[in-house]
């Protein structure tokens, strides 16, 4: 269980041992000017820390579940230690506290690290807590996983939409994403343009900038134009026409050509100068750097940053422009984003690393304006007064990191200058505990980016075969998110801290074995022509000739899967490294990029697979996945095998695999399972005492599977079990079990079959009372932000009952009701007193009937937790569902003696529809009937994993099941004679009659029904209102209404949509039909008015009365009619409009 | 009504309210829950009390 939050606490260990200080290290140094510019003051971030959360005032070690319950935020506080220099000489270095930043949960600065299971007791956690996410206002928030192209490796790409984006631009590009080691990541695209030089695309601070790639060559590399051309076309790695293709050359020569445009591009220095002159407004540096400088810090900032030396990078943009040639011309193939080989992570504790970068450099930029303005009024030659500046400066804005840091985990949102997401909202999402499944599960996703939800086409929601092993096929949801939040398998690990091999020495002992090091091959033999490029975390390191290749992949594997040999010195080559050897294709097929590339970096994944030649377990990558031969098992090996799967069952998420016999079911019941068990109820925590969830389900009396999966025992699910062992038998029985509804049995009812509760809980903190009780508005949101601290709270109030007068009935002195008080909508449930009006407030309960389960208080008397117990017992209309994705409504609670019988006197707890079966082809739910009875008869639990007897006609499982029955008397295929339970005669059909594993759904009527007559309505259309919170009512729509007219009932109609709803009275003149025009007019009692004294003020007198007159006598000039109100209101809205509305009335003969 | 006032005839004096027992989340320690006092257990100083289940009866309808 604890393994499954992995990825995320990992990464988050990263972030506090190595990722701060790396981050801390890229920050600038904000600069100001003093003394009329005659010294210049630095300020630099020299380390980060992340300290444990403590509790300011007893200064004990603040445990998360005292967040939780107190509806606080589990923070730490952030020590950086900042540097002050003057004209670059150290004055001072100081230790601040930044502000405070959330803590994940069980991380290495968390106050539960490495405790036991007995201490999480002690600590009010699980026994098993496995960590992974942050407590923002007592509320479990999960950074989401997110994928991200594939770092540091040049990925060829076409789409369509490059060709927009300026002259001779083609669709196809090479796209690289540069990651550092501080988890800083920049995109470089390298396009290809139709008859001119390709562009190389370089974003700063957002903005994104194209520069000529000869121009990009010439300033990172001293050599002549000569040796420039030679690295171009260094090799075509065997893909080629030959030596020497023309194409390549030519491709080459017109890349440099554009440096003959000018003598400013001559040399390397001239054209850095020309690059720094060109941005000098768009960098942030110093306005005194010169141009050779600003030119060398955008090439370090913007071009190929993850390679240290610009040689790399030269020597990396030489193979980036030789790929794009190559996938132009067609010589390799096009690859897709979409694929899991050209992907990785975004880790949480990597995005955590980045939102904090971000927010540190916005802070040091206001830091730098309000240095300025202080420094421009310091004394000449005053240290002091310097020093006294900047500390007011730093303690003007430091309040900023936490409010920022605290928003973003709360609400998912970033607003940030600098990080290029696809999405910058939905990145945190909270951590719903429906049951143990449902928040486990939340660690495994694996979202593809907000972005692509919208997305018409279906090609990134596909299952492709890359993902084997990676990612579950089976548990992803049905719907909108469908293939696009997918779950990682059970055994898939991710890398969160990379383990990089010392490329120096892992280079020498390469060359060992036939790899040629860059600085030999620039002197080119033909030999190189055909020669691979050997990549290791986006650096050329050298080439290889293809003969040597595969010896050279095969050592490095045996040395990456052999056992650690010398204890003292470090591997040579990690466990974790990623070794794919693509070897070039014959002529006529458009394969990937031939070469070897090797990855160690993080936030790639990974999964245990067993080494053939060395039989050793072996981490294998996504991308190398494709190149391997991976028998299933020991059975199928090919002659090309080298490596063999560990486990069958590890194609499935933790979830996925918790479903009995999946492998006789149809695949999409599958799905829908792995769907539902994630929404049943069940035993999420064993200290339901100790949280303060808003809504908490639990089902009372939850019991173990009889019919189980290995995964069951693995993940130790009989803690948190989620559903009981039910009596099923398949009949139709009653007419009540029609259209997957199922009947349950009285008496098991009364028994507590499936019953449950919903626990609701409410920090209720009354600072934050609307109108802040007396005029403390202000001083309430002050309140909160020391919440932690403030001994003596200036708010005025505070919960119990002050004096000799009684409060309500049934409040106690503490101000609350006794604990285990029924509540009904109306009864007091708190009682709080203001110190400045001396009165008593009672507040009274609003919700569902339920029961006072706990009242907590956290250390102050203005803020109390208060948690409800809902009962909720099986209801008709209640969702319960098998673990097949069989899901039904309960429609009867029959009584026991009506319910039908075996011989033996059993009587089911729930009845079953056989019409459920044949379109379902749920094979794997007949299996489990038959297996829980003969778990049941003996006693002993089935073992249900899916693959067990593969391919064995001859014994198939269910067999052994049979045989169970059969000793202990029961027929073979588990069905029984039933006696009917009304007439006491012999059922015609023989039934078929087992034990199931049912789950009970959240989805409960209790919470759902909507019943109205009267009510809110809508204050401009005077309509119904819409919503069960406000008391609305369920919209009867066209369709509805059509139903209605077919059958004739208009009188329904005319209740429905008038009487029930907005219907209004309307006065017409039936002279000229106008709404508007009538007019009261009683006073003047004319002779035209009709009885009511109503007059059409649009139609004089004398045709009114004309009117009348032709009508007959007794016809009236102005006529009610009854409408619907929001018809009138349209008509008004017309006149407005200019528009007269005109009713023909004809009046009632 | 004020607390210096004299009780009017006729006022009938109001029920004596309980003792409220809170126990402490950490050390499970019982404390009365005093007025206008700092809401902490006076033993280890653990903010988080719970209030105790009276042992009177309170839901009457019970089956």
């Amino acid at each position: 269980m604890q393994d499954l939050s992995r990825p995320h606490l990992d990464s988050f260990n990263f972030v506090v041992q190595r990722g701060l200080s790396l981050a801390a290290r890229s920050l600038p140094t904000v600069y100001a000017d003093a003394h009329a510019g005659r010294s210049r003051v630095q300020v630099s971030i020299a380390s980060l820390e992340l300290k444990s959360p403590t509790d300011e005032l007893s200064q004990r070690p603040l445990l998360p579940s005292q967040c939780r319950r107190s509806g606080a935020t589990y923070t730490g506080g952030l020590v950086g230690r900042l540097e002050f220099r003057v004209n670059g000489q150290l004055v001072e270095s100081l230790d601040t506290r930044l502000g405070s930043v959330p803590i994940m949960v069980r991380s290495r600065v968390c106050s539960l690290f490495g405790k036991s299971g007995a201490e999480l007791v002690a600590a009010h956690e699980e026994h098993n807590e496995a960590g992974g996410y942050f407590i923002v206002n007592g509320n479990e928030r999960i950074i989401r996983m997110l994928i991200m192209p594939r770092r540091n490796y040049p990925i060829s790409v076409c789409r369509p939409s490059f060709v927009k984006k300026g002259k001779w631009f083609s669709d196809k590009a090479v796209i690289v994403r540069c990651v550092t080691d501080d988890e800083t990541a920049s995109v470089n695209i390298l396009h290809w343009r139709n008859g001119s030089d390709p562009v190389m695309a370089f974003t700063y601070e957002k903005e994104q900038f194209y520069a000529p790639v000869g121009l990009l060559l010439r300033a990172l590399f001293d050599g002549s134009p000569a040796e420039m051309y030679q690295a171009i076309v260094l090799s075509h790695t065997g893909i080629g026409s030959g030596s020497g293709d023309p194409s390549l050359l030519f491709m080459a020569k017109q890349a440099l050509l554009y440096l003959q445009s000018s003598d400013q591009f001559k040399t390397r220095q001239s054209v850095l100068k020309y690059i720094g002159h060109s941005f000098r407004q768009k960098l942030r540096v110093p306005a005194d750097a010169s141009d050779l400088d600003l030119g060398r810090h955008l090439m370090q900032r913007s071009v190929l940053t993850h390679c240290e030396s610009d040689a790399d990078k030269f020597y990396l943009l030489c193979l980036m422009l030789r790929k794009l040639h190559a996938s132009v011309r067609g010589l390799c193939a096009v690859e897709s984003n979409d694929s899991l080989m050209f992907q990785e992570l975004l880790l949480p504790g990597h995005l955590y690393l980045q939102v904090l970068r971000d927010i540190l450099y916005r802070w040091l930029l206001t830091l730098q304006r309000l240095m300025e303005k202080k420094l421009a009024k310091a004394q000449a030659g005053n240290q002091a007064a310097i020093s006294d500046a900047i500390k007011t400066a730093v303690g003007l804005c430091s309040h900023d990191i936490t409010a920022a840091m605290e928003n973003f985990m709360a609400t998912g949102n970033l607003n940030s200058q600098s990080l290029l997401l696809l999405q910058n909202t939905g990145l945190v999402v909270p951590g719903d505990n429906i049951n143990r499944l449902r928040f486990a599960a939340h660690f495994r996703a694996v979202h593809r980016g907000a972005f692509f939800t919208e997305m018409r086409t279906t090609a990134v929601r596909r299952l492709l075969p890359e993902t084997w092993g990676f990612i579950c096929p089976v548990h992803t949801p049905d719907g909108t998110p469908c293939g696009l939040l997918n779950h990682l398998t059970a055994a898939c690990l991710v890398v969160s801290s990379p383990e990089r091999p010392d490329r120096a020495s892992l280079t020498a002992e390469m060359c060992l074995r036939g790899l040629v090091p860059l600085n030999e091959a620039s002197a080119l033999s033909q030999d190189l022509q055909t020669c691979l490029p050997v990549l290791l975390d986006g650096v050329l390191c050298g080439l290889v000739p293809p003969r040597l290749a595969v010896g050279l992949a095969n050592w490095l594997r045996l040395q990456k899967t052999s056992p650690p040999s010398g204890s003292r010195r470090a591997r040579l080559v990690p466990r974790t490294l990623e070794v794919a050897l693509v070897t070039p294709r014959g002529a006529g097929s458009a394969g990937p990029y031939p070469g070897l590339y090797l990855f160690s970096d993080s936030a790639r994944l990974l999964r245990p697979v067993r080494n053939l030649v060395s039989n050793c377990l072996e981490y294998i990558g996504p991308y190398e996945q494709c190149f391997l031969g991976i028998a299933i098992d020991e059975k199928s090996l090919q002659p090309d095998s080298t490596h063999c799967e560990c486990d069958k069952n590890a194609i499935f998420s933790f979830v996925a695999g918790l479903t009995p016999f999946p492998d006789f079911n149809q695949s999409p019941r599958n799905i829908y399972q792995c769907q539902m068990g994630k929404q049943s109820m069940g035993h999420s925590y064993n200290s339901y005492r100790h949280r303060s969830d808003n809504k908490l389900y639990r089902l009372l009396c939850p019991q173990k599977p009889m019919v189980k999966t290995n995964t069951f025992d693995k993940y130790g699910m009989s803690d948190n079990a989620l559903g009981f062992n039910a009596i099923v038998a398949v009949v139709s029985y009653t007419g009540y079990d029609m259209e997957d509804a199922m009947v349950i049995n009285k008496a098991a009812y009364d028994r507590g079959l499936a019953d449950a509760c919903i626990y609701k809980s409410q920090v209720i903190d009354l600072t934050k009372l609307e109108g802040g009780g007396g005029g403390s508005g202000g001083g309430g949101r002050r309140q909160q932000q020391s919440s932690s601290g403030a001994a003596a709270p200036a708010c005025p109030l505070r919960f119990g009952v002050f004096g000799p007068e009684p409060a309500a009935s049934g409040i106690e002195a503490d101000g609350f009701p006794p604990i285990g008080t029924p509540l009904q909508p109306g009864d007091p449930v708190y009682c709080y007193y203001s110190d400045e009006t001396r009165h008593h407030t009672v507040v009274r309960y609003k919700g569902d009937p339920g029961y006072l389960e706990c009242v907590s208080t956290a250390g102050q008397p203005h803020r109390a937790t208060l948690t409800v117990r809902l009962p909720r017992r099986p209801d008709i209309g209640d969702k319960f569902s098998s673990r097949h994705g069989q899901k039904g409504v309960n429609s009867l609670l029959l009584p026991a003696e009506d319910m039908p019988f075996t011989p033996t006197g059993i009587v089911p707890d729930i009845i079953f529809n056989p019409h459920g079966f044949p379109s379902r082809m749920t094979v794997g739910m007949m299996l489990e009937f038959l297996a829980g009875k003969s778990a049941a008869l003996s006693g002993d639990c089935v073992d249900a994993t899916a693959f067990q007897r593969d391919g064995e006609i001859d014994a198939p499982l269910f067999e052994d099941y049979a045989d169970v029955l059969q000793r202990h008397g029961f027929d073979r295929w588990c069905t029984e004679p039933m006696y009917c339970g009304f007439t006491g005669r012999l059922l015609e059909a023989q039934i078929f009659v087992g034990m199931v594993y049912y789950q009970r759904l959240r989805h409960m009527v209790a919470d759902k029904f909507q019943v109205r007559s009267t009510g809110p309505i809508d204050n401009t259309f005077r309509q119904p209102a819409k919503g069960r919170k406000i008391g609305g009512g369920v919209r009867l729509g066209e369709m509805e209404r059509d139903s209605l007219i077919s059958h004739g009932a208009a009188y329904v109609i005319q209740d429905r949509l008038v009487d029930c709803s907005d219907g209004a009275f309307v006065r017409v003149c039936s002279a000229c039909g106008s709404l508007l025009a009538p007019m009261f007019a009683a006073a003047t009692a004319e002779a035209g008015a009709d009885d009511e004294g109503w007059v059409c003020s649009a139609c004089d007198e004398s045709s009114s009365r004309e009117q009348q007159q032709r009508d007959g006598a007794g016809s009236p000039g102005i006529v009610t009619v009854r409408v619907g109100h929001v018809w009138r209101y349209l008509c008004s809205e017309l006149a407005g409009q200019g528009i007269r509305v005109v009713m023909d009335v004809k009046s009632k003969q | 009504m004020e607390p210096g006032q004299t009780p009017k005839p006729g006022v009938v004096p109001p029920p004596k309210l309980h003792a409220v027992v809170y126990i402490c989340g950490d050390c499970h320690k019982e404390s009365e829950i005093k007025a206008k006092e700092v809401i902490r257990c006076r033993e280890c100083g653990h903010r988080i009390m719970y209030k105790k289940r009276t042992s009177r009866m309170i839901v009457f309808d019970a089956r």
